[in-house]
C-alpha cells in the first residue's frame, strides 16, 4: 500500500515530518490514552503514532526536551504538535515510535520464570539503568503499556510522555508514597518508582492475574496500609520463587531498599540481597482519626494528611501523643510531636487554620518522613506542584486556592526542612522562592496561570485561545490567534498573556512585559501589534489578514497620537491596505513612524503658535475701536489739512503762473 | 520734570509773542492789505482761536483753505492798489468765496475723519475674516476642534 503523502492530510506536519490520521485509531497502542497512526515523511518505513495529550494533563516537557535519541526497548517521544484528530476535532499529540504486537494486558496465562526473566525483566531493567543515567524515569510500567512483538521477543516499554508522571498507574503499581498523592501530584519520582512498577508488572505475569483488580485507590491504599505493598499486590498468589523474592525486594516500602536496575540485570545476585529493613512499629491498640484507624505511625501520618481537621483535634487532645507513647511505645517520636505543638503554640499568626495546616505538614513529616507533602487534605511530591498546578487551574478546581496558599507560605521549604536528608533543601528552597515570587506578582504577569505555564513549559495555551486551538509554544501563537478572531473570538486574554510571559523570548521580552503591566481599560494594541509582528515574521510568514484587521481595528487610538487630519486620513486608509495583505510588520511600521510622529507633532506645535497669533489679532481688531476712532480723526482731519496745503499751493500756482 | 514744562510754556510763550510782532509789523506796513485778509480770513481766525485740539487741525485746515481762496483777492488787490481794499471787501463775490472756502475746509474737518473711520473699520473686517478663515483652517487640518 502506498504511504500517505503530505498532500493527504489537512495539516501542515508536526515538526515539518509527522502527519497524524485522526481516522485510524491505534486500539491499546498509546498505554490507555487514544493513540492514532502518524506518517513520518523522511522515513517511509518508519511506523509512528501520535497519543493525544488532554488539557488537563500536561505533556512531561524535560523528557520531550531532552530525550531525543532513540533507545533499545523503549518507545521514546519524537515530537508534539497539533493535528485533527477523531471527527477532525484538533488535538494534541506527542508522536512515538508505534511499538510492535500486542501489549502485555490482553495476555491472560501465567509466564514461565524463565521467559519473564529473559524477556521481561532483564529488558526493562536496561531501560530503566539508561533512563536512570539520563536522570529520567518511565512512570508508566503496566500491562496495557508494556508491548511483545513475537513469542521470544523482549518487551517494549511504551509511551510515557503524553501525561504527568504516573497519571494513568493503575492503583497497584503505584508505590504507596505516590498511591497517597493526588494523580497529577505525583511528580517524576525515581527510577526506585520505575522498579515497583516492574516487580508488580512480574508478579501479574507470573500469576497470570492482574493484582488488586476492581479496587479503587483508596482500597488499594488501604489494603497496602494494612498488609505491606508485597503482600498486598501478590496476595495468595503462587509465584516462581525467584519471582517472589525479586518481587519482595523490588516492592519494598522505602525506595531506597528496593534493588536498582542494573542490581536487576543479574537476577540471582538481586535476589539474594536482603536489605534489613525494620519492620514498622505496630501498637497493640488502634487510633481512630477521622474515618482512618491507625494502627501504625505511617497509618496515623496519612490519616492526619487526609483529615487533617480530625487530625490537628486529635493532636490538640492529646490522644495522638498518648497513643505514641503508651500505644506504639515510641516515646522519642512522641517527644519531637510533642516540640512540634509546642512550637506551634509559641508561634503567633494571624490565620488560625493555616497554622493548623503548617502543623499538619509538619507533624506528618515527623511522623513519616517518606510521606509526600500534605496541604489541607491533597498531598504531593513538589517535583509534581506543575502538572497538580495545571490540573486545578483548568478544572477550575477548589484545589488551586489551596495550592496558592502552599506556594504562597513556601510549605515545599518548610517540609523539606523538616526531611532534610532525604531531599535537596537547598535546590526546593530556590525552587520555591521563585514560585512564591511569581505567584505573588499581579497576573497576568504572575498568578497562579503565568506559574502553571513556567512551570509545565510544554501546557497548552488556555482562555480563549485554547479554545478549538493548540498552543504550546511560541510559533504557533500568531497562526492560532489568526483563526480564532476568524471564528469571531477574543484571544487577547490574560491567559494569553501568561502564556506568552512564560514563554517569551528575548527579542519579544520588552513587549511582553509591557503587555503583562498593563492593567488599563485601553487595548494595548501596540504591544501586541509589535509582539505578533515578531512572531510572524519568526514562525508564520503566510498572511493573517483576520488578525491584521482587527488589530488594525483596535489601533484606531493609536492613530489618533498623529494631529494632521490629512496625514491621519491618508495612514488609515494605508493600515487599511496593509490589513488586506494581512502582514503584520508593515503596520507595526507604519503606526510606529517615528520621523513621521516628530514631523507631525513639530507641525502641531506651529499650528498652535499661528493660532495663539490669530486669537491676539483678533481680540485686538475687536478691542480696538476707540484706537481705530481716534486714528480716523487723527488721519482725517490731516488730510484736510494736507489738502487746504494743496488747494493753496494750487491757487498760489494759478496766480503765479496763470 | 517741572523745570522742563516750564521751559515749554515759556518757548511757547515767546513766540506768540513774536508772531503777535510779526503781525503788528505786517499791520503797520501794509495796512488794508492785512485788514482785508483779516476780514476774508475771520471765520478761519476765530475758529483757530476757540480750536482746543492739539494743534488745532480745525482752525489750520480752515485757515489753509481760506487761504487758497484769498489769494485772487489779493493779486486783484494788489493790481488795483490800497484804495480798492474797502470796495473788494464790500463785495460779496469777493468774500463769499473766501468764507465758503473756509466753511468747505470746516466742513472737510467734520467729514473726513467720518470716512477714514469708515474705511478703517472696513479694513479691520476684512482682515478678521481672512484671520478666522486661516483658524478654521488650521483647526481642521491639525483637529484640534475634537481635541478641544
Amino acid at each position: 500500500m502506498q504511504k500517505p503523502t503530505e498532500s493527504d492530510f489537512q495539516h501542515p506536519p508536526i515538526g515539518g515530518r509527522f502527519l497524524v490520521d485522526g481516522g485510524k485509531p491505534l486500539i491499546g497502542a498509546g498505554g490507555g490514552q487514544p493513540a492514532f497512526v502518524a506518517t513520518d515523511l523522511r522515513n517511509a518505513r518508519s511506523e509512528c503514532m501520535a497519543v493525544e495529550v488532554s488539557r488537563t494533563e500536561p505533556v512531561r516537557a524535560n523528557v520531550m526536551r531532552d530525550l531525543n535519541e532513540p533507545l533499545e526497548n523503549l518507545v521514546v517521544p519524537l515530537g508534539i504538535g497539533s493535528a485533527p484528530s477523531a471527527g477532525g476535532v484538533p488535538g494534541l499529540f506527542v508522536i512515538c515510535q508505534a511499538p510492535r504486537g500486542a501489549s502485555l494486558a490482553t495476555i491472560a496465562r501465567p509466564w514461565p520464570e524463565a521467559a519473564l526473566v529473559s524477556l521481561v525483566l532483564r529488558p526493562i531493567a536496561m531501560v530503566l539503568g539508561q533512563l536512570e543515567m539520563r536522570r529520567f524515569t518511565h512512570r508508566a510500567i503496566r500491562p496495557n503499556n508494556v508491548f511483545l512483538s513475537g513469542p521470544s521477543q523482549p518487551v517494549t516499554l511504551g509511551c510515557a510522555w503524553a501525561a504527568p508522571p504516573g497519571f494513568h498507574q493503575p492503583p497497584a503499581y503505584e508505590p504507596f508514597y505516590a498511591l497517597m498523592c493526588h494523580p497529577a501530584g505525583q511528580g517524576d519520582g525515581t527510577i526506585a518508582d520505575d522498579v515497583y512498577a516492574l516487580g508488580c508488572l512480574l508478579i501479574a505475569l507470573a500469576s497470570g492475574m492482574e493484582p488488586l483488580a476492581g479496587l479503587d485507590r483508596a482500597a488499594v491504599l488501604r489494603r497496602k496500609l494494612e498488609l505491606g505493598s508485597f503482600a498486598a499486590v501478590a496476595g495468595d498468589a503462587r509465584l516462581p520463587s525467584l519471582i517472589a523474592d525479586l518481587a519482595r525486594g523490588m516492592l519494598a516500602e522505602d525506595p531506597d531498599h528496593r534493588p536498582t536496575p542494573t542490581m536487576l540485570l543479574d537476577p540471582v545476585t538481586a535476589r539474594g540481597r536482603r536489605v534489613a529493613a525494620r519492620p514498622p512499629r505496630r501498637a497493640p491498640r488502634a487510633l481512630a482519626v477521622g474515618r482512618t484507624v491507625a494502627w501504625d505511625a505511617r497509618t496515623l501520618a496519612h490519616a492526619v494528611g487526609q483529615e487533617p481537621d480530625h487530625g490537628i483535634r486529635a493532636l490538640r487532645d492529646g490522644s495522638v501523643a498518648q497513643w505514641l507513647r503508651r500505644g506504639l511505645g515510641d516515646a522519642a517520636l512522641c517527644g519531637r510531636i510533642d516540640e512540634l505543638l509546642r512550637q506551634h503554640a509559641a508561634e503567633v499568626r494571624e490565620d488560625g487554620s493555616l497554622a493548623d495546616t503548617i502543623l499538619a505538614m509538619r507533624v506528618i513529616a515527623t511522623l513519616e518522613p517518606l510521606a509526600p507533602l500534605y496541604w489541607r487534605g491533597v498531598a504531593f511530591w513538589p517535583d509534581g506542584l506543575g502538572p497538580l498546578l495545571a490540573a486545578a487551574l483548568f478544572r477550575k478546581s477548589p484545589l488551586l486556592g489551596a495550592l496558592e496558599e502552599a506556594i504562597g507560605v513556601e510549605a515545599v521549604t518548610t517540609w523539606a526542612a523538616m526531611r532534610e536528608g532525604r531531599c535537596e533543601l537547598a535546590l526546593l528552597r530556590v525552587e520555591s522562592r521563585g514560585n512564591q515570587a511569581l505567584l505573588r506578582v499581579r497576573p497576568p504577569a504572575g498568578g497562579a496561570a503565568r506559574l502553571a505555564y513556567t512551570l509545565n513549559p510544554l501546557l497548552p495555551c488556555g482562555g480563549a485561545l485554547g479554545v478549538g486551538h493548540w498552543v504550546i509554544s511560541l510559533d504557533s501563537v500568531a497562526s492560532a490567534m489568526d483563526a480564532a478572531v476568524r471564528e469571531a473570538a477574543q484571544p487577547f486574554d490574560m491567559d494569553c498573556v501568561a502564556f506568552l510571559a512564560a514563554h517569551t523570548t528575548r527579542d519579544v521580552e520588552i513587549d511582553v512585559n509591557a503587555l503583562a503591566a498593563h492593567h488599563g481599560t485601553t487595548f494595548p494594541a501596540m504591544s501586541w501589534l509589535r509582539i505578533l509582528a515578531r512572531l510572524q515574521t519568526r514562525f508564520a510568514p503566510e498572511p493573517m489578514t483576520a488578525l491584521a484587521k482587527w488589530l488594525v481595528t483596535q489601533s484606531e487610538p493609536l492613530m489618533a497620537g498623529w494631529h494632521n487630519r490629512d496625514r491621519r486620513a491618508a495612514l488609515a486608509r494605508q493600515l487599511a491596505a496593509l490589513a488586506e495583505e494581512g502582514f503584520l510588520p508593515p503596520i507595526v511600521a507604519a503606526l510606529d513612524d517615528r520621523p513621521g510622529l516628530e514631523a507631525d507633532a513639530a507641525g502641531t506645535a506651529a499650528a498652535v503658535e499661528t493660532l495663539a497669533h490669530i486669537d491676539a489679532e483678533l481680540d485686538r481688531i475687536a478691542n480696538g475701536g476707540a484706537e481705530r476712532a481716534a486714528l480716523a480723526v487723527r488721519y482725517g482731519l490731516e488730510a484736510t489739512v494736507g489738502l487746504g496745503l494743496i488747494a493753496l499751493a494750487v491757487c498760489l500756482a494759478a496766480a503765479v503762473f496763470g | 520734570m517741572a523745570r522742563g514744562k516750564s521751559a515749554t510754556k515759556e518757548k511757547g510763550r515767546g513766540l506768540v509773542w513774536g508772531q503777535g510782532l510779526a503781525c503788528g509789523a505786517c499791520v503797520a506796513v501794509a495796512p488794508i492789505p492785512c485788514t482785508m485778509i483779516a476780514v476774508l480770513l475771520a471765520p478761519a481766525i476765530f475758529v483757530l482761536l476757540k480750536d482746543r485740539l492739539p494743534g488745532r487741525p480745525v482752525g489750520r485746515a480752515m485757515l489753509l483753505c481760506g487761504s487758497a481762496a484769498c489769494v485772487s483777492p489779493i493779486v486783484t488787490l494788489w493790481q488795483m492798489g490800497g484804495e480798492a481794499g474797502f470796495a473788494l471787501l464790500s463785495d460779496p463775490g469777493v468774500f463769499g468765496p473766501a468764507w465758503a472756502a473756509c466753511a468747505g475746509g470746516w466742513l472737510l474737518t467734520q467729514l473726513l475723519p467720518v470716512l477714514m473711520r469708515g474705511i478703517m473699520e472696513s479694513a479691520s473686517l476684512s482682515r478678521a475674516a481672512r484671520l478666522r478663515a486661516e483658524r478654521e483652517r488650521l483647526l481642521r487640518a491639525w483637529d484640534f476642534e475634537r481635541r478641544q
